[in-house]
């Protein structure tokens, strides 16, 4: 007389996933391996953390903005292959202040790069959409943004202080995610 | 002002160095050309490491003192990257930028009030190098620049690199 089992009993396929890979030798058992130095342990799944971390990326991009900063130090006069002024260290130091401002607002810009107009600019893009923010030599700052529709909007930054940049970067957000 | 000395001629980096090469960029006797097509494109050089996100924008292009570019009629796009043509230095990290004269408006009115208007007149001013050389001059360099930075803005969208340097 056949005896049936039930077939939990009989699925060797789903007990054979549940095996430790060291049972059929693919992979060294914790007797073999030996003793794991618990630190590497916790480093590696410390960078498997980082590597996700929006923290780290932002922290990184605005260390490469700030070298991109540093590096117009070296600009010289005709940089565009005209006739363009280098940026000069008061505009530079504002630069780098808005740079610090933004990243408060959790604003990131896409480029700094130098303006033909003596003075140093910080762009962002979004899709289609672009905006600067640009510091003069002489001290003025002034905004620009336009798409690909619609006149393009520009205005000088007026007050003092970081108040005027807080502003305009509300606007140039408003306009880049409209 | 760059190209503006007549020095001696160089010899092309991104063109053959012949007879053609010559008789199209150096100014050979010829006299200034004033007549401009809408449909013409100036190219103008820009440094390759402004580019964002692949295209110009308008932060690096100067205005104050006039814009300077090469025309299309007399030049081809490279010839803006020649030492002929950039006072006998050359230019490597830059790309060539074609334009368009219709895109350039005749004049402009400021918009605070005091009904001033800007001419934008080109004015081909050749040098003995570089025949293809166009200036676009123009009055009150402040507001001027700002008025043009904000109308030709749009380059950065439409336009792309058309040459790439060495």
């Amino acid at each position: 007389m056949p005896l049936y089992l039930p077939s939990a009993v009989v699925d060797y396929v789903a007990a054979d996933q549940r095996r430790h890979p060291a049972i059929f030798g693919e992979m060294p058992s914790s007797a073999q391996a030996g003793p794991q130095p618990i630190e590497r342990l916790y480093l590696t799944a410390l960078l498997d953390t980082s590597r996700h971390s929006e923290f780290n990326r932002r922290t990184q991009k605005f260390a490469a903005l700030g070298d991109e900063l540093a590096r117009l130090r070296h600009c010289a006069f005709g940089w565009d292959g005209y006739e363009a002024h280098a940026p000069n260290e008061g505009s530079i130091a504002a630069a780098g202040n808005a740079l610090r401002v933004l990243d408060r607002l959790n604003a990131e810009p896409a480029a700094v790069l130098p303006s033909a107009d003596g003075g140093v600019g910080l762009c962002f893009t979004e899709n289609d959409r672009y905006g600067h923010i640009e510091f003069l030599n002489n001290g003025e700052a002034w905004a620009l943004m336009y798409g690909p529709t619609g006149e393009p909007q520009s205005w000088q930054l007026t007050t003092d202080g970081d108040d005027a940049l807080q502003q305009a970067w509300a606007h140039i957000r408003a306009f880049l995610q409209s | 002002m760059l190209c503006s000395k007549p020095g001696p001629t160089s010899v092309p980096f991104y063109s053959p160095e012949n007879e053609e090469y010559y008789a199209r960029v150096h100014r050979n006797g010829r006299d200034p050309d004033q007549h401009f097509g809408l449909e013409e494109r100036p190219f103008r050089r820009y440094p390759e490491a402004s580019l964002v996100a692949g295209k110009p924008v308008p932060l690096v292009m100067q205005f104050d003192a006039g814009v300077s570019v090469n025309r299309e009629r007399f030049s081809e796009p490279q010839d803006v990257l020649e030492p002929d043509c950039c006072d006998g230095r050359p230019r490597p990290g830059h790309v060539v930028l074609a334009l368009r004269v219709s895109n350039v408006p005749n004049a402009i009115s400021t918009e605070d009030r005091s009904g001033r208007v800007f001419q934008f007149r080109p004015k081909h001013t050749p040098c003995e190098t570089c025949y293809p050389t166009q200036k676009s001059g123009a009055t009150s360099p402040a507001t001027f620049t700002r008025i043009m930075k904000d109308r030709l803005s749009k380059l950065g969208t439409n336009s792309a690199p058309r040459w790439q340097g060495k």
